[in-house]
């Protein structure tokens, strides 16, 4: 028993990391770019949604969907305004603008918000759990695991059956020859990103209910939307979710070994795909 | 040879002082008639921005109502002298504090640094003013970590001192908050992988060992990852010891990420008792509901009856002061804060020649004095260069004016004043 409730709360926290990974994944396969703000993004909506809340005293189910498409905004804006003119077939430009960008948010946070650290109130559903036999499954992680698969199942049939995913999938393959067929790199460059900063909107209201924000916490967040995203294959949207999982699960393993070897466990599982499996468990279709 | 070159410079250095000591021991009969006997300068650093802005928030504050409380003069034995203060930011990094302090020492000529608070800017500042041999006060930090660390075990300081309580007593208080409770006795304890917890759960020294003592059952499942996301496995663990108190130290975030879980869990503790995370009052908020009955050691409230000695204001009065000018909730280091200049500045009133670093700190040592925060005395302290300051144990319950207070519960280490209600089980325990 005490190993399927590892299992589960495993996926339960596969979940979470999932909603990290989604964005990036999108970000990467599509345009290439390795987003190093992508956890300060999270922390940013997190903070514009406690504020919000102060402010308005919205609930947190009104201040979730209220922060999807300030992300989306955010996100549009960020495209044209910066990552358009970085992006291209070296890598570093981009990873250069986003690390550059991360550092002047974490400080431009830190003046707006100050040091405290600050949560999303929630109400009862934090707390609320459904007990399976001798396990219990938390409702709030439970909604962050139904959040993600559902965003992740929109994304892939976004991709594969919509005209615009097949403008994503052609600019990713080759822009050029896109552009000559009449998809604006540009237009479609700065949609991805839009999403995939809206989806980050679901990322931040869920961490700042189950645990806390702080303007310097990005970064940590941030390695394990990388090793999902590579454990499932750079680019993947269901490669994604699925190393997502399994992060979630040698994590949540690990803990159950000793409370200190949870991280790394996941960090060596990471490692062994890459020796193993280097192109990620699902191979970049496209 | 950055050494090697230092210690030239405060050779050379100190053969100036010397010369100007002297200089300034002739020409005192003219100089105490005029108005002022000269400027002394004392340098401040505190980590005003980063990570551990929290803390200096208070001492900015306070500086500045030194500031003005003083109008830049200060009567002491010696004559009238005009004050200068110089304040730096430690920028909560140790190798920008060891610069500030090098900066200070060496161009501005301080005649007395104040590295106020924090093991990070104390540690890097008080070494520097040790090889530079300016007298050096510091405050709010477990003494064990600006003594132990710099080698002060085998050999005192000659210039550094420093007031605070200690580790050892820290730990005792969280005994006495558990014994005022009806439990089974067992406890779960949460220690991060860092140096703050591998100290509080080491198993010869830290927690683990006055819990024992006291006739407790411990159950420590391993130091937890900071930023750990999944706490499934030690609530678990805790729920099968059936520990009915929960005690140990990690930040706000793990502290949330926990608590949220354990009610998840259905693993309800009469007792969570934690060093750290529940210092400020933001670290309380964020816990939401579940932050009611959380309790923890306590440095300082408005509860202290002491008065100010520098300003005559009590514990109230100073956050009062406080609340009304940034609009928000008190913090437990502006005690501290305050303390730290009722020290400095009766130690320069109190010397023979505030201009002489050595004077300084001559009188620095001999401080017996009655603070906002309790008794700094450095003649009785577990260390020469040491004065243990009181410690009490504390529960955030519901409050009036703001949304938590912390209330004084437990006085088994420093029976000073009578706490100020009986501890009480978290009110979502089973």
């Amino acid at each position: 028993m005490y190993w399927i409730d590892g299992i589960v709360q495993g996926i339960l926290l596969g979940g979470l990391y999932a909603q990290y990974a989604l964005g990036m994944a999108l970000m990467f396969g599509v345009m290439k770019i390795v987003n190093v703000t992508h956890g300060d993004l999270v922390i940013l909506l997190a903070l514009i949604g406690i504020s919000l809340a102060d402010l308005t005293g919205l609930g947190p189910w009104s201040i979730l969907a209220t922060l999807v498409p300030i992300g989306a905004a955010i996100g549009w804006i960020l495209q044209r305004a910066l990552l358009n003119r970085v992006v291209g077939d070296d890598p570093l430009p981009s990873l250069i603008a986003t690390f550059g960008l991360s550092i002047a948010l974490q400080n431009a946070m830190l003046q707006i918000w100050s040091a405290d650290t600050r949560s999303l109130s929630g109400g009862a559903i934090q707390q609320a759990s459904i007990p399976v036999g001798s396990l219990y499954i938390g409702v709030l992680p439970l909604i962050v695991l139904i959040c993600a698969t559902v965003l992740t199942a929109g994304m892939a049939f976004l991709m594969h059956y919509t005209r615009f995913g097949r403008a994503l999938r052609a600019a990713s393959a080759d822009v050029e020859a896109a552009a000559m067929m009449g998809v604006n790199p540009r237009r479609v460059y700065a949609l991805a990103t839009a999403i995939a900063v809206g989806i980050l909107g679901f990322a931040a209201a869920f961490q700042a209910m189950r645990s806390t924000v702080a303007p310097s916490d990005g970064p940590f967040q941030l390695i394990y939307a990388f090793e999902a995203v590579i454990i499932g294959g750079l680019g993947s949207i269901w490669g994604a979710f699925t190393g997502a999982m399994i992060l979630g699960i040698s994590q949540s393993i690990g803990f159950r070994i000793n409370p200190g070897f949870g991280i790394l466990a996941g960090h060596l599982v990471f490692l062994a795909v890459l020796a193993v499996r280097p192109q990620g468990i699902f191979k970049r279709k496209s | 040879m950055s050494i090697q070159s230092g210690l030239g410079t405060s050779t050379r250095r100190r053969v100036l002082q010397g010369m100007g000591a002297g200089v300034a021991a002739l020409a005192a009969p003219s100089i105490l008639r005029a108005q002022s006997a000269g400027t002394i300068k004392i340098g401040f650093i505190t980590p005003a921005t980063g990570p551990l802005a929290l803390f200096g928030e208070t001492d900015g504050f306070t500086v500045e109502r030194i500031r003005e409380a003083l109008g830049g003069k200060l009567e002491t034995a010696a004559g009238t002298y005009d004050l200068q203060i110089l304040v730096r930011d430690g920028q909560s990094d140790p190798n920008r504090s060891a610069q500030v302090a090098a900066d200070l020492i060496l161009n501005d000529e301080v005649h007395m640094l104040l590295p106020a608070s924090t093991t990070d800017i104390i540690n890097p500042a008080a070494d520097q003013a040790e090889l530079f041999g300016v007298p050096c006060l510091s405050t709010a930090a477990p003494w064990q970590a600006i003594v132990f660390p710099r080698g002060g075990a085998d050999q005192p300081f000659d210039w550094t001192y420093h007031f605070f309580w200690g580790l050892d007593e820290a730990l005792a208080t969280f005994v006495g908050l558990w014994n005022s409770l009806e439990t089974n006795r067992k406890v779960g304890m949460l220690f991060p992988q860092n140096a703050d917890g591998e100290t509080w759960g080491s198993t010869e020294y830290g927690l683990p060992v006055p819990t024992q003592e006291a006739g407790f059952e411990t159950r420590m499942p391993g130091f937890f990852q900071p930023r750990t996301n999944d706490f499934s496995s030690m609530i678990s663990n805790f729920r099968q010891f059936e520990a009915e108190i929960v005690g140990g130290i990690t930040y706000v975030d793990d502290l949330t990420t926990f608590v949220n879980q354990c009610a998840q869990q259905g693993y309800r503790p009469k007792a969570i008792t934690v060093a750290a995370a529940l210092l400020f009052p933001s670290g309380i908020e964020a816990l939401g509901d579940l932050g009611v009955g959380m309790s923890s050691e306590v440095w300082w409230t408005p509860a202290f009856p002491f008065q100010s000695s520098l300003t005559g204001q009590t514990s109230r009065d100073v956050a009062d002061a406080w609340e009304a000018s940034t609009g928000r909730q008190w913090t437990q280091p502006l005690g501290y804060s305050h303390a730290i200049w009722e020290v400095a500045l009766d130690a320069l009133r109190r010397s023979s020649n505030p201009l002489d670093r050595t004077a300084n700190r001559d009188a620095l040592r001999e401080t017996s004095m009655q603070t906002l925060i309790g008794p700094v005395d450095f003649g009785s302290g577990p260390h020469p260069n040491v004065s243990a300051t009181p410690i009490f144990g504390g529960q955030w319950v519901r409050g009036e004016q703001w949304p938590f207070e912390l209330k004084i519960v437990d006085n088994t280490v420093n029976p000073l004043f009578e706490p100020e209600q009986a501890m009480q089980p978290l009110p979502w325990s089973s």
